[in-house]
């Protein structure tokens, strides 16, 4: 049920993630974050509840950021073809001026993935990856989060995309909004 | 586009830019140029900024360490009224395209003959990479080292690329502080608790949805009798989609996202897709239960459907040369900024489709930004009912004064937004005469 990633991993520069099932990887993703976010948000009382992390705006947004950095060392990992990894918002809307805070917090991790070539086995990982980090994160102890199916929104590009300014990868380019780099390959 | 060092001429401006979005704006800013024929002094004044800070941003990290960031404010003009324009947080930021952001506020607030001229700003971090206390202690530094040249009467900065109310309200904070009075039309895009506008979520939308209808009222054609697709279901596009079909009576043919479309010829149940994103906030088109009637349909099958109205409201370059020409809409409504190539645009205009330009179709944010700051200045607060028939005037409007400039002078819509928006600062600028 659940694929075996690769072990290998010849970049040293990059975190080596042995884990011996999606579940697990799905598991230390959202436990990684969680952590991460747990450090950024202040104040750090030790006794507050998940619950109540799960209900601040800033914690939720640096969880995201936490899992979408997590997810892409996951990714980065079985696929020796992804470059880089970058995170955009679907609704980033600058010029607007009025709601950058939109009524509602968009839980979808939506990535750009940089890589030499397409490759349906990545889109395969992904979808089972995604399918565990859904199991995991619905867990939570938060509405949003246990009633969701479906957490990344994973986007193969590649450099001639980026050349030819086709589908999302245009955004790299973009100056109105710019995606974030959130991993390199060295 | 170093506009600070020399006095640049239009070609060699918009083959830096290529024909990427700042290309094609300058290009058309050097069209208004020569249709309202001014003379090169005037037009050298309006390319280039009135005024640039840059600033070092210290601050303590809650390790104790000092970090230093860059930030940057670019004022373009103030011809008009006080400068405006969003701060974005973003380890990108390039000081080239910030001015020419600026430049693009100040027409943008000139369509809508709101008395603002245009600014932008921001600093060159990561914000993920900074806790919240940092995240605070580095918006008030930054907002202390601008603050010489921020204030109601002279800069309001907004939200932009990875800010939000709350970095609004810190930074709204720290000037009060400095002060000694609370001064909360120093920004906008603040919480409404501490003077931000009602009716705001759905501004942008909202303004899209205007244009379209007034364009529609323009062609004769009955919105109830009108197909509508949108490309993007974030907030601009799905408003814009709920609006026009449960405020006007458009029929919602086709929807899309990231993820792909739907489409129903006969008509989406825009209720019901609305009740699934209320519901599931975030999720996407993909993982919602189409009935027997609609399909399945790709981003770029989108916006090639048979359809009375296109809006592209999602991402920029999405109707280029390569699909110009299989464009079937009549009407095009730019609810995305950019979403047209400049290739594209004469495609269009060769094959006689109307396209509603992005500085104008989009504007509806700005403009209950400028709302927000009336109210802030009056200390009275309007209702989001009130707000909502203010932004109405100001659309239609603004949609008037550009088609009838169009129709006079022969011109498609987007030299007409330009060309009104030059107009409109060059007259500004000459009234006032150069100081001293």
């Amino acid at each position: 049920m659940y694929e075996k990633i690769s072990e290998s991993d010849t970049e040293t520069q990059l975190d080596r993630k042995q884990v011996s099932s999606l579940v697990e990887a799905a598991e230390n993703i959202r436990d990684n974050a969680l952590n991460l976010a747990r450090k950024k948000t202040h104040p750090r009382e030790p006794d507050v509840e998940m619950a109540k992390f799960l209900e601040r705006r800033d914690f939720v947004d640096y969880f995201k950021h936490g899992l979408a950095q997590e997810v892409s060392q996951v990714i980065a990992t079985y696929d020796q073809r992804v470059q880089a990894v970058y995170i955009f918002e679907e609704s980033a809307n600058p010029d607007a001026e009025t709601e950058e805070y939109l009524q509602f917090v968009d839980l979808t991790i939506h990535l750009l993935v940089l890589v030499t070539s397409a490759s349906a086995a990545l889109e395969s990982f992904v979808t089972s990856l995604d399918r565990a980090l859904t199991e995991a994160l619905n867990e939570l102890p938060s509405d949003p989060f246990a009633m969701r199916s479906s957490f990344l929104n994973v986007m193969p590009i590649t450099e001639n995309d980026i050349k030819d300014g086709r589908g999302y990868a245009v955004l790299l380019s973009s100056i109105y909004a710019r995606p974030l780099k959130i991993w390199q390959r060295a | 586009m170093n506009l600070t060092t020399e006095t640049p001429t239009s070609t060699s401006e918009a083959h830096h830019f290529g024909r990427g979005i700042l290309g094609t704006a300058l290009t058309q800013l050097d069209n208004a140029f020569d249709l309202l024929v001014l003379d090169e002094g005037l037009r050298a004044l309006i390319r280039q900024p009135e005024r640039e800070l840059t600033v070092a941003v210290p601050i303590r990290r809650d390790d104790g360490t000092v970090s230093v960031y860059t930030g940057f404010r670019v004022q373009h003009s103030s011809a008009r009224g006080p400068c405006k324009g969003g701060i974005r947080f973003h380890p990108v930021v390039d000081l080239n395209e910030v001015r020419a952001l600026a430049l693009l506020m100040t027409l943008k607030c000139a369509v809508a003959n709101l008395p603002y001229g245009g600014a932008k700003g921001g600093i060159s971090v990561d914000p993920a990479g900074l806790s919240n206390y940092e995240l605070e202690r580095l918006t008030r530094r930054y907002a202390a080292a601008i603050m010489p040249i921020l204030g109601g009467k002279r800069d309001i900065p907004a939200p932009d690329v990875n800010t939000n109310p709350q970095i609004m309200a810190w930074f709204m904070d720290t000037v009060s502080m400095i002060q000694g009075h609370l001064a909360p039309e120093v920004v906008t895009g603040k919480p409404i608790e501490l003077g931000g506008s009602q009716g705001r979520i759905d501004a942008t939308g909202r303004g899209v949805a205007i244009t379209a209808i007034e364009m529609l009222r323009r062609l004769a054609r009955n919105p109830k009798d009108t197909s509508v697709a949108v490309q993007g279901y974030g907030n601009v596009g799905s408003h814009a989609a709920r609006i026009l079909a449960q405020e006007y009576g458009c029929r919602i043919v086709g929807i899309s996202d990231v993820s792909g479309g739907l489409y129903n010829p006969k008509g989406l149940s825009i209720v019901s897709l609305n009740d699934y994103v209320d519901r599931y906030p975030g999720m996407l088109l993909s993982g919602y239960v189409a009935d027997g009637h609609m399909d399945r349909i790709s981003n770029e099958e989108l916006l090639t459907l048979d359809v009375d109205v296109l809006i592209p409201a999602a991402i920029e370059n999405q109707i280029t040369e390569r699909n110009a020409d299989l464009i079937r809409a009549q009407v095009l409504v730019e609810g995305a900024n950019g979403p047209t190539t400049f290739e594209a645009d004469a495609i269009l205009r060769e094959r006689g489709i109307q396209v509603v330009p992005d500085i104008l179709a989009n504007a509806g944010g700005v403009i209950v930004s400028y709302l927000e700051w009336v109210q802030d200045l009056q200390w009275f607060f309007l209702e989001a009912s009130e707000v909502q028939t203010r932004l109405h005037d100001v659309m239609q409007r603004a949609f008037e004064e550009v088609w009838s400039l169009a129709e006079r002078r022969q011109i498609d819509m987007r030299s007409a937004a330009y060309l009104l928006a030059v107009q409109r600062v060059a007259e500004a600028i000459s009234q006032r005469g150069i100081f001293p």
